[in-house]
């Protein structure tokens, strides 16, 4: 019995103080608060009855996020492949490179790096959350995963059930889409403002 | 450094993931090239946003809690490994059949169990207390399920007399005989429709719930075996059964008995107005 206390209490150390990067996660996946509360319980307790195939030492997050993840597939049964994956890396970041000149040779002053990072000022937080829940979804869990949790690319690749070259490439395209949509918002709200 | 090699590391570099030889080389370009220092400010500026919207978003405070009741459980459930055996085996087969096998799967067990609840209608049970209820549910779900376009839109009176007739009533002759709805008088004004003055019949309530009234003629069963309620001036008792819940009560040396998967209050209150006083 005291074995089963030390359990209970070592799982109550140091699983518990993630609920939050848990919840927030699994509100961005089914975008309901029950649902996200749900999952969340349901992620906790499933980790609880099998705390004892967890390798001490590896990162705690890193196993309940893939709990999660694992949890939310099976309850939605989304196919999470995606519709054939390009690499893309080499290639986009010439072309990303190329646009920025188009854009900095354009003229157009709104369009100009300085500017666009100035505009990101009038984001407000419901373009941020627009912005992340229109990512296609494998993009968007590398996003959080890296950015917000700040987890490592092999712990991701780990919970994401990918190479760590994949998780890369996600990343890659997801940031583009990401900071493509939020400069679009910026923009708009720049102009409603000067509008004014 | 040109600027395209740079912006190709340029993520790992800012993910820390960068390989330490390559570290100083892309910081000392970002330091002197004016265009990508201003991508990195932006990206920053990007992710600092995203981060600060998701950390904003966190766990309501109840749901701490509701995950320890639930760990709670877990430790009063009989302690062994048959979870881990329970995850591996699942896993395993998990990548044995896919979901849409499984789904199949379901529905021809699903029929199959529907076949054999159909059937098990034909047989006698014995007489006890729980027979009642029991098949009274499955005349009941007989009745219903069986005709799954039953509703108040598409049955016409004559045609659910008919089939409950021919289909169910005969086999039940034992249990539950025709039954006369003239004999059922309806107090309180609900909108009530009978569709059929066969036993078992068919009511709808307000909400559109499906209920079927049944009379047991066998005087002999135990119903007083059953949980007992007043309701109003009557007497009724309740059985459970697979989800149903049946009421029964005598009048007028009959003995009747609804079902239905409502509520057992909603159930009681529906019964009681169909009672005569």
């Amino acid at each position: 019995m005291r074995e089963e206390n030390n359990r209970r209490k070592e799982f109550e150390d140091i699983a518990m103080e993630h609920i939050d990067s848990l919840y927030s996660m699994a509100i961005r996946l089914v975008f309901n608060k029950e649902e996200a509360e749900d999952l969340v319980q349901e992620t906790y307790l499933k980790a609880y009855r099998f705390f004892d195939t967890f390798q001490k030492g590896t990162n705690i997050k890193a196993w309940l996020f893939k709990i999660l993840r694992n949890t939310f597939i099976n309850k939605y049964r989304k196919a999470v492949n995606l519709p054939g994956e390009i690499f893309y890396e080499d290639v986009e970041s010439v072309n990303s490179n190329l646009s920025y000149k188009q854009e900095s040779d354009s003229g157009e002053l709104t369009d100009t790096l300085e500017s666009k990072y100035n505009e990101l000022g009038n984001l407000m937080e419901d373009d941020v959350k627009r912005a992340i829940d229109s990512l296609p979804i494998e993009y968007k869990e590398a996003i959080l995963l890296s950015d917000v949790e700040e987890l490592s690319y092999s712990d991701i690749a780990e919970i994401t059930n990918v190479p760590i070259g994949t998780v890369k490439s996600r990343l890659n395209r997801g940031r583009k889409l990401l900071q493509k949509s939020l400069w679009e918002y910026a923009k708009d709200r720049g102009f409603i403002k000067r509008g004014k | 450094m040109v600027c395209v090699e740079a912006m190709k590391h340029f993520y790992e570099f800012m993910d820390k993931e960068i390989d330490k030889s390559q570290y100083p080389i892309i910081k000392e370009h970002l330091d002197n090239c004016f265009e990508c220092r201003q991508r990195y400010e932006f990206e920053k500026g990007v992710r600092s946003l995203v981060k600060a919207y998701c950390i904003g978003t966190t766990a309501p405070v109840y749901l701490h809690g509701k995950i320890i009741e639930g760990i709670n459980s877990i430790d009063a459930e009989i302690p062994g490994n048959k979870d881990i055996q329970a995850i591996s085996e699942q896993k395993v087969t998990r990548a044995l059949f896919s979901p849409r096998f499984y789904a199949i799967a379901a529905s021809i067990l699903l029929l199959i169990a529907g076949g054999v609840f159909y059937y098990a209608n034909y047989y006698n049970y014995n007489n006890d207390f729980i027979s009642i209820v029991d098949s009274a549910v499955k005349n009941h779900v007989v009745a219903v399920n069986d005709n799954l376009v039953f509703n108040e839109k598409t049955s016409v009176v004559g045609n659910v007399n008919k089939y409950l007739g021919n289909n169910i009533n005969t086999n039940l002759s034992n249990s539950s005989p025709l039954l006369n709805a003239e004999r059922v008088s309806i107090v309180g004004g609900i909108p009530v429709k009978f569709c059929g003055t066969s036993s078992p019949c068919v009511v709808f309530d307000k909400g559109g719930n499906k209920l079927s009234l049944q009379i047991i003629r066998n005087n002999n069963l135990p119903i007083r075996n059953l949980e007992r309620t007043q309701f109003g001036p009557k007497q009724f008792y309740i059985g459970n059964c697979r989800g149903f819940n049946a009421v029964i009560w005598e009048e007028e040396g009959s003995t009747y008995c609804l079902t239905s998967d409502i509520d057992k209050n909603e159930i009681l209150r529906f019964a009681a107005t169909l009672t005569s006083r």
